[in-house]
């Protein structure tokens, strides 16, 4: 998402980065990720049940989440010995407009099934333009 | 898929002093994008 925090900032809204490790663990995040925006923990997880993500050992056992895997480590990317956050719980994303409805969302269903920026930045353009309309 | 966040908007998360921040005010003046991520690395 980091490349798309541009359009995302020119289509009138923030990105906010949600973690599940420790607070002490964000200064270490921002620096190695270089990003800008708000980022954020919750240790407990209540956010993410909330926002109805998944988590399941399940999730971990998927043939598109190894594929991922290869490809990242093909890339150069290499995950923490000690992940700083809970590794069964997977992420996802939420467009939520002002008045509070929620107008996309992406549950990722396994290891590296991100959203897609352009989805997200269409979805933030389309909020914006729903309270435009509103008024 | 979640219809509204107003169940979300009273919650909090941690930033990186502890200080709790409640997550309805990220929305409150501009649309957010809220990104979960797995973990921090």
């Amino acid at each position: 998402l980091r490349g798309a925090i541009g359009d995302i900032h020119a289509a009138g809204a923030e990105l906010h980065v949600i973690g599940n490790g420790t607070p002490s663990f964000i200064a270490g995040f921002r620096e190695t990720t270089g990003l800008s925006t708000p980022v954020y923990t919750d240790p407990s997880l209540a956010v993410f049940r909330a926002a109805e993500l998944r988590r399941s050992l399940m999730t971990m056992i998927d043939a598109r989440a190894a594929a991922k895997t290869v490809r990242a480590f093909a890339r150069g990317y290499r995950q923490t010995l000690r992940p700083q956050g809970d590794t069964l719980q997977q992420g996802g994303v939420l467009v939520i407009a002002r008045d509070g409805h929620v107008a996309w969302q992406h549950v990722s269903r396994y290891p590296g099934d991100n959203a897609e920026p352009a989805a997200i930045v269409s979805a933030v353009t389309t909020a914006r333009g729903q309270r435009a309309g509103a008024r | 898929m979640l219809a509204r966040a107003d169940d979300l908007a009273t919650m909090t998360v941690l930033d990186e002093r502890g200080e709790p921040v409640v997550l309805g005010t990220l929305w409150r003046d501009r649309t957010a994008v809220l990104a979960f991520i797995r973990h921090f690395g």
